[in-house]
């Protein structure tokens, strides 16, 4: 069991800010980030791998400081995004160089074994002999993780490495690099854009917004109480409603509709206004039981994905919501249309710092 | 079914038409343009007396003397070997040169990057006559005068900044994420620049080379000028040919021929990468 400790890591370019004091502990296994797109995760796996020097703060390796360690000479080893091979190499040659110019000689059979083992572990066996050119996109990122792997390095940094990928291949993708990790020892570091990626590999989370780390957990529980909006957004696929709202008296407004909100969060305190958030799975268009409330509005719009269909609809106020339906189901525009949902599924944010006010009932533990 | 056999042999009769027109042209453009070079290799197998006395494009009487005397006599095949040398070593060096200096282009921001790059290029905006009597002065003064090193050294002036911006526009063809692999990898700068970067701008290396080949084997004024008789170049040797008896054409006209032969030589081999190459390149 190793860990990775990440101190009050900052960085500036020029007069900009790009990483702000940011402080994590990984260990063995898989660590994800999870942010959207210039939330700086790659920022941060290029710190972690050396190629770009923090301006502050320093990056520890079971205690020891590594935070001046040249790039060649750490025990890391990073998957891109777009697949990244030597071109000029074959399969099985991308796969052994980092054990051809590892600091530890290793033997012509030592290295032909090991790379026999990652392509089994891959399935890239039969095509040892091609160029990274002569394969499929899921194959040529086989052949990235192979080579990340033959080496046995301490830290394996994956950014995003299934994005460019198809549905299908992620999918399968995905499900061996959990079985793969989960037998290494290595402290893995994969970030996702997706949540539902985050919440299906389920383990310790990072979320990243703006730079810095925001949140840190289990998948799930970020996703049941994110600690603000950008956390609920980065978590949330499809993404969450947001909606300004009212409240005094237990009552609040959520659209054009006003309701009994009871929350002993908010109880006592002098809060006027906030924003509301529900996840669009939680809005159905049949009453769900007693206390479900109803709501009118009109389509604008509705996306068909495989299972289910995503209605956006607008309220007379001009707010839009999207509301996910199971199933494929056709939908008039301009129609109106009536939904409900629970006012025990709402978030509550505050309006100016995006802070979490309460959660869904029944999420907290 | 009768009409559209019909339409569709009319339409193949027009397309062979227009493809005949258009190789016709083709031969006829390269007729225009190959007749020079026929003449100067015709001219290279007849005697002088047989180009002054009749006018033939194929000689009825091959004698191939003068290719002999330019073989045997020191003054031409030395002066060819002399262009061969200083065209190879200006080749070799400007690429040694070049190649790390791209790179530092391609891959790293530095204050006037920009303007360095620019200025690079200004060095082939000045007529080659400017440097003359600096390069005169210098090489006498530093021993380099009438070598072939002297000569690469010179036409390195331009031919530097010229492969500065060809290989600059292939290695930023190459993403940048591959030298961070390799770094990551654990590949030591030169082990990773030379088994792996390399190889992949190939193509690049090799149509700088040609231009490289190009331009300092057809350049005289420089040559001629910091050279006398150890490094003199064969186009210098080819304008001092009139003897009392008048013009040498037929050894003339061998020297020329001579002198076409390492360009082809070089095309030849470069061939499959020129195509590729301007594609790739931004040139």
């Amino acid at each position: 069991m190793s860990t990775l400790e990440l101190k009050n890591i900052a960085l500036h370019d020029g007069a900009e800010d790009v990483m702000y004091d940011i402080s994590a502990t990984m260990s063995s296994g898989i660590n994800l980030l999870v942010g959207p797109t210039l939330s700086g995760k790659t920022t941060l796996m290029r710190l972690i791998a050396g190629l770009v020097k923090p301006s502050s703060g320093s990056i520890a390796l079971d205690g020891a400081d590594i935070s001046n360690v040249a790039v060649k000479d750490r025990s890391v080893a990073f998957v891109y995004q777009q697949f990244i091979n030597y071109p000029s190499l074959t399969v099985f040659e991308n796969i052994a160089s980092p054990l051809k110019v590892d600091k530890v000689k290793h033997s012509k059979e030592e290295i032909a074994a090991r790379v026999e083992e990652m392509a089994k572990l891959l399935g890239l066996s039969p095509f040892l002999k091609r160029k990274p050119s002569e394969l499929s996109g899921g194959q040529q990122q086989r052949v990235a993780i192979a080579r990340a792997l033959a080496r046995k390095s301490d830290i394996v940094l994956l950014d995003e490495p299934l994005a460019n990928l198809d549905y299908k291949l992620r999918e399968q993708l995905r499900a061996e690099l959990q079985s793969i990790f989960s037998e290494e020892n290595a402290i893995v570091i994969y970030s996702t854009a997706e949540p539902s990626e985050a919440l299906d590999f389920a383990t310790n989370s990072f979320v990243m917004s703006e730079g810095r780390i925001i949140q840190a957990g289990k998948a799930l529980d970020i996703y049941k109480q994110p600690v603000n909006v950008a956390a609920a957004k980065a978590m949330a696929d499809p993404p969450i409603n947001l909606l300004p709202s009212s409240y005094s008296n237990q009552r609040a407004i959520f659209a054009n509709k006003e309701f009994q909100l009871e929350r002993p969060e908010i109880i006592g305190k002098e809060i006027s206004n906030f924003t509301l958030g529900i996840q669009p799975g939680k809005i159905t268009l049949q009453p769900t039981g007693s206390n479900s409330i109803e709501f009118s509005a009109e389509v604008q719009l509705a996306e068909v994905t495989g299972s289910s269909t995503f209605v956006h609809v607008k309220f007379e106020t001009g707010q839009e919501i999207v509301i996910e339906v199971e199933g494929t189901e056709t939908f008039e525009l301009d129609q109106r249309l009536k939904g409900y949902f629970n006012p025990d599924d709402l978030y509550g944010f505050d309006v100016n710092t995006g802070k979490s006010i309460f959660f869904p009932k029944g999420s907290v533990n | 079914m009768t009409t559209t056999i019909a339409t569709s042999a009319a339409g193949k009769k027009t397309s062979r038409f227009r493809i005949d027109l258009r190789s016709w042209l083709f031969w006829l453009i390269m007729a225009v343009w190959a007749l020079p070079v026929a003449w100067l290799v015709s001219m290279s197998l007849r005697d002088n007396a047989d180009i002054l006395s009749s006018f033939e494009v194929i000689p009825s009487k091959i004698s191939l003397n003068s290719y002999a005397q330019f073989f045997e006599d020191p003054s031409w095949i030395g002066s060819y070997m002399n262009s061969i040398t200083y065209t190879l070593l200006n080749t070799v060096l400007s690429l040694l040169v070049a190649l790390p200096a791209a790179y530092a282009f391609s891959r790293y921001t530095f204050s006037g990057d920009k303007h360095l790059f620019f200025w690079l290029l200004t060095n082939r905006m000045a007529p080659a006559a400017v440097f003359l009597l600096p390069f005169f002065q210098l090489y006498q003064a530093a021993n380099l005068f009438d070598t072939p090193l002297g000569v690469a050294l010179a036409h390195m002036l331009f031919n530097v900044p010229l492969a500065v911006w060809i290989l600059e526009g292939f290695m930023s063809g190459v993403p940048k994420q591959l030298d961070e692999i390799a770094e990551v990898d654990g590949y030591r700068f030169g082990r990773f620049f030379l088994t792996i970067f390399i190889p992949m701008i190939r193509s690049g290396i090799g149509v700088t080379a040609f231009f490289l080949f190009m331009f300092s084997w057809v350049e005289l004024l420089i040559a001629r000028t910091i050279t006398a008789t150890q490094a003199k170049p064969i186009a210098a040797q080819m304008t001092r040919t009139i003897s009392a008896s008048g013009l040498d054409w037929s050894l003339l006209s061998a020297a020329g021929v001579m002198t076409i032969i390492p360009g082809v030589i070089v095309i030849w081999f470069v061939r499959n990468y020129i195509a590729k190459g301007f594609a790739l390149g931004r040139v």
